[in-house]
């Protein structure tokens, strides 16, 4: 379970990204209207993964983004961006930016981001399946029996 | 021992050690007759202060005893005593400077005079004190005591001139330091003073200072120590070198070339003298000896080497007389070709024309011949000849003229032949292979770009790429391909990939590459384009042309489109046609809208809203044409509405020349082109044509066939379509609750919306049509007959609002179709008199009947309980056509109803009126 930390100056993005890493099966440790916000959060609650909004009143996304790998060089940082922002997300993406989402957000696009940006969760959760089909596929011959 | 160690040990024994020695005796007792003296000196000084001290405090005490002897003491209860005494003490004041306070204590020990009582109070805290006895001047005898304080600090000036000494001053227990450094070595010199056994001043030296001189001479005494010894050290390297150094370095040489045999060593000591020239004999010596061996080895190295090429390239010699045709070849030579010699002999010029492949050795021929004329170097080219076995083995040859006759003509030619079968068939291997490639890179049908950091395409493009860019674009820079034009898209596209070389992150370069630009227009071709990092330097670009995909999405989008309004217009058959009756007449009066009376500006915004509603509505339905007309109406007028300027004459030339009609049209023809011209006629009851409906279907399932549609949609699109071959009873009924709804309005009745209930998937026969036609009448008189109107309602406690109700539910062997109200009921009585009034049934035969019997007499003919024939309902006629139609269909009719609580209608329909499968 990733500690995740949600920044957008609109509250209906926060609202809709927090539901999906909640139905992924994550935890919205923190909230933050901008990059100010996003810092403090980072000090505070040390994330595992933010999603940042690119712009934003008073610090945007990608200022925040320089300042926080000043501070923590470990946390994964997804921009939240829209169609036309790309040279952006490559300035955000160079400043150490781990990946990027397209609005509007969808669960599984999500879910494949995270999954590029933490492959070692994506093998764990591969093991992991294959353990419970081992599981099942024995269930089955003990029914047999 | 080495003979550079004993040297060493001899030189440190006969210099070094005697003068270290030597000198550090003798600094030694330079060192400690110097500090005797300056002790001594230190005393002597130390001496002469205390006695400085001693002198003042004799002096002092004489004068404290002088005070004291003073007739004026005698009265030493008076009350001014203190003051006498302060000023005797300022008359005093060059030499009692020292004083500090004064108290005099009588007998009894009481202060009865001080110069300052509170200071006096705190006595014993750093100060001396003298006391002198005060006496009577009539019998000599003591009477008091002055006593004196004064602080140690004044003793500070007789110590001025030896800043660097440290004094105590011991009195009884107290010990005052009376400078704040602190040594821990110290010179004592104390004495006591003898005026008071108990004042003991304790002058220390610090020991540091008077060292201070000595180290002085120490320093001076060091810096000789070492002169001395680096003069030692100097002339013993002088030695070493000059004697030792050349003739150690002679033996380790010849040591060295003894052991090793390498005779380009040598001495090198280049000097004039003897040793010099020793060096020198025997460096001329050791170099005749190394050049001799050298010489020697050379020859044989030569040999070898020219024997392990031939041998080692496995290459075949051959020598060729050119006058005689004679030819010698080795072994290596006839064995290329599985031959041995001795097989091939007697070997001539026509043993090798022989072997040789005809077609090359007209080309061998020539080459030889230019070669013999001077115009080529070598003799040189590769040919086939024949194996033993048969088949052909590929030879190079070189070869060139080396020996020639005395006029200069050639003689003899030697050469080298190798077999190169392998290299000509890895060639063929790689010619085929890159056919192969490109084949498959021309069949593609897409363009790979592949360059690295410098931006320049490799060669390797496929035929596509020349469809694509029109031209060949290999060696061009493919940021100027992709963005011909655009000077500020080139450069930042170029930063980008360039910031990706070496990146080695490779999320990061996944992230950059998947934002670069992705579709380009190039000509007027759409180009998709995809990126990929090959290593950490080079990219390919995939470009895939997708005009033709985007001409088709788009064609595809359309037809969807279509297939959208059509289902809408299946699915939402009753709105749409209410939408268009209205519509219609919106267009019919759309010119009259424009009132006279009101302004433009008001006209136009009451023909806008309309406007806009349509379009809503419209665009609601899925329809294409309309609601984009509409639209473009909407923006017209709401221009006209921001700018202000427009006449009602104006606006209505406007309305009057847009095409509401032909949009309409365009849009219907569609529809009646997939459902039928029927599908408009019949308003209420629709059956469409069964074949146009399976055409339907065969067309929107091929069109939805791989369009991302789902299963279960696209099941539910063609169920609903399916749907319209027959009508379910609860859309036959589905017209009633606008019936209700209308007719309830005409009369000012409030009734909640009708809804059908049930009935959804049960579907009726044809012949049911007037059946569920002639329900209307029912409808009709619920509304108009059943429900009461207002006041009655509210006097009998009733909701406002009236409900009819329709319910279709299952029965034993069919159907019952339940419609039902909640108003008076019906009123047997008024049956009654209706019946005898007009003569259906006598009075005794009325009396004779059960309730139901009464009220089934409505079914009779010519029957109504209404007091007025209204032109809704009243004739009479309408239950007898229900109950006639009903009985047609071998279903019956039964009443149920009670007076102020409401009346329920059942109708049931056997089995055989319903389809089993539609």
């Amino acid at each position: 379970m990733l500690n995740v930390v949600v920044v957008d100056d609109s509250l209906i993005m926060r609202r809709s990204i927090s539901r999906i890493v909640i139905e992924l099966g994550h935890k919205v440790v923190a909230e933050a209207i901008n990059g100010l916000g996003a810092i403090r959060c980072c000090e505070d609650y040390t994330p595992d993964l933010i999603t940042m909004d690119i712009t934003m009143p008073d610090m945007d996304g990608i200022t925040a983004v320089k300042e926080i790998r000043k501070i923590n060089k470990y946390v994964k940082i997804i921009m939240i961006t829209s169609h036309g922002q790309e040279n952006m997300v490559k300035d955000a993406i160079r400043s150490g930016a781990s990946g990027y989402l397209l609005k509007p957000i969808a669960e599984d696009k999500f879910f494949q981001t995270l999954d590029k940006v933490f492959p070692e969760m994506k093998i764990l959760r591969e093991k992991m399946e294959v353990i419970l089909d081992s599981k099942e596929d024995s269930d089955l011959t003990i029914d047999d029996d | 021992m080495s003979f550079k160690l004993k040297a060493v040990l001899v030189f440190l024994g006969i210099s070094f050690l005697p003068y270290i020695v030597t000198m550090l005796l003798f600094g030694n007792s330079f060192r400690q007759e110097q500090h005797k003296t300056i002790t001594k000196e230190m005393k002597t000084q130390l001496n002469l202060t205390v006695e400085r001290i001693d002198q003042h405090l004799f002096t002092l005490r004489n004068d404290m005893a002088f005070i004291a002897k003073s007739e004026l003491m005698n009265d030493i209860y008076t009350q001014d005593l203190d003051r006498r005494i302060s000023t005797m003490l300022l008359a005093k004041k060059n030499d009692l400077k020292m004083v500090g306070d004064f108290y005099v204590i009588d007998q009894n020990n009481n202060i009865v005079a001080s110069s300052d009582f509170f200071s006096i109070s705190q006595k014993g805290r750093g100060k001396a004190f003298f006391s002198v006895p005060i006496l009577s001047s009539f019998s000599q005898q003591p009477i008091a005591k002055l006593i004196v304080t004064y602080p140690f600090e004044n003793f500070k000036p007789f110590f001025s001139n030896s800043p660097e000494r440290h004094y105590y001053i011991h009195h009884r227990n107290v010990t005052i330091d009376l400078r704040s450094s602190i040594f821990k070595e110290s010179l004592k010199v104390s004495r006591n003073l003898q005026i008071k056994p108990d004042l003991m001043i304790v002058l220390e030296v610090e020991k540091s200072f008077a060292y201070q001189l000595l180290y002085k001479y120490e320093r001076w005494f060091v810096l000789l120590l070492i002169t001395g010894a680096l003069f030692i050290i100097a002339a013993a390297y002088y030695v070493a070198k000059e004697l030792i150094y050349p003739v150690v370095i002679l033996s380790n040489t010849v040591k060295k070339i003894t052991e090793t045999q390498d005779y380009k060593q040598k001495v090198s000591v280049v000097r004039d003298d003897e040793i010099g020239d020793l060096s020198d004999a025997f460096n001329t010596m050791v170099s005749s000896i190394d050049k001799a061996l050298k010489e020697k080895e050379d020859s044989i190295k030569e040999q070898i080497r020219l024997l392990n090429i031939i041998m080692g390239t496995g290459a075949g010699t051959w020598e060729l007389n050119v006058q005689t045709g004679e030819l010698h070849l080795n072994e290596e030579w006839a064995n290329m070709l599985g031959y041995t010699l001795e097989e091939l002999s007697p070997i001539s010029f026509s043993t090798w024309e022989n072997l040789s492949h005809p077609d090359d050795i007209v080309h061998s021929n020539e080459i030889l011949k230019r070669h013999l004329g001077g115009e080529l170097n070598y003799d040189e080219y590769e040919i086939r000849m024949r194996h033993k076995e048969g088949h052909w083995v590929w030879i190079y040859t070189s070869g060139s003229v080396v020996v020639r006759s005395k006029n200069g003509s050639p003689l003899w030619l030697a050469g080298v032949q190798l077999d190169i079968s392998e290299r000509k068939h890895a060639e063929e291997v790689i010619r085929e292979s890159e056919m192969r490639y490109r084949a498959l890179l021309d069949n593609a049908n897409q363009c790979f770009l592949s360059f690295s950091a410098d931006m320049i395409l490799l060669h390797n493009c496929s035929a596509k790429c020349f469809e694509i860019f029109g031209s060949d674009i290999a060696g061009k820079h493919v940021a100027e391909l992709l963005f011909p034009s655009d000077e500020k898209e080139r450069a930042v596209f170029i930063e980008d990939l360039r910031s990706l070389i070496g990146d080695g992150d490779s999320l990061r370069v996944d992230n950059i590459l998947s934002l670069l630009c992705n579709e380009f227009i190039i000509g007027k071709k759409v180009i998709s384009a995809e990126y990929k990092m090959i290593g950490e330097e080079s990219f390919m670009i995939i470009l895939t042309d997708i005009t033709e995909q985007i001409a088709l999405e788009k064609n595809i989008a359309k037809e969807k489109k279509r297939l959208r309004m059509i289902v809408s217009a299946v699915e939402n058959k009753n709105e749409l046609f209410e939408i268009l009756d209205e519509y219609k007449e919106f267009m019919k009066r759309r010119v009259e809208m424009v009132n006279k009376d009101k302004t433009a500006l008001q006209n136009i915004s009451n023909i806008y809203q309309s406007v806009h509603t349509f379009k809503g509505l419209f665009a609601q339905e899925e329809f294409i044409t309309t609601p984009l007309g509409l639209h473009k109406l909407e923006t017209k007028l709401s221009n006209f509405l921001s700018e202000g300027e427009i006449t009602n004459e104006q606006l209505s030339t406007v309305l009057q020349k847009v095409e509401l009609e032909n949009w309409l049209q365009k849009d219907l023809s569609v529809l009646t082109q997939a459902l039928g011209e029927d599908f408009f006629n019949q308003n209420n009851i629709i059956a469409i044509n069964t074949e146009r409906i399976d055409e339907i279907k065969k067309n929107i399932s091929f069109k939805l066939e791989g369009e991302g549609v789902e299963e279960d949609k696209k099941e539910q699109i063609l169920a609903e379509i399916e749907k319209l071959k027959h009508a379910s009873i609860k859309e036959l009924l589905s017209m009633y609750p606008r019936v209700v709804e209308k007719l309830s309005q005409k009369l000012s009745k409030s009734v909640y919306p009708m809804k059908i209930i049930g009935g959804e998937d049960i579907y009726l026969t044809d012949n049911c049509v007037l059946f569920i036609q002639s329900l209307g009448h029912v409808f009709r008189n619920c509304v108009d007959h059943g429900i009461e109107n207002l006041e009655d309602r509210f006097i009998s406690g009733k909701n406002d609002i009236a409900t009819v109700s329709c319910v279709v539910r299952d029965a034993e062997n069919g159907i019952e179709i339940v419609i039902a109200d909640d108003g008076c009921g019906i009123d047997t009585e008024k049956v009654i008199e209706k019946a005898i009034q007009s003569r259906t049934y006598t009075k005794e035969e009325i009396a004779l009947m059960s309730r139901d019997d009464i009220v089934r007499m409505i079914f009779h003919d010519n029957f109504s309980t209404a007091d007025e024939v209204t032109d809704c309902s009243g004739r009479g006629i309408g239950m007898t056509a229900v109950k006639t139609e009903i009985e047609k269909l071998g279903g019956n009719v039964s009443v149920e109803t009670k007076s102020g609580v409401g009346t329920t209608f059942i109708f049931f329909l056997p089995n055989a009126n319903i389809r089993i499968s539609v």
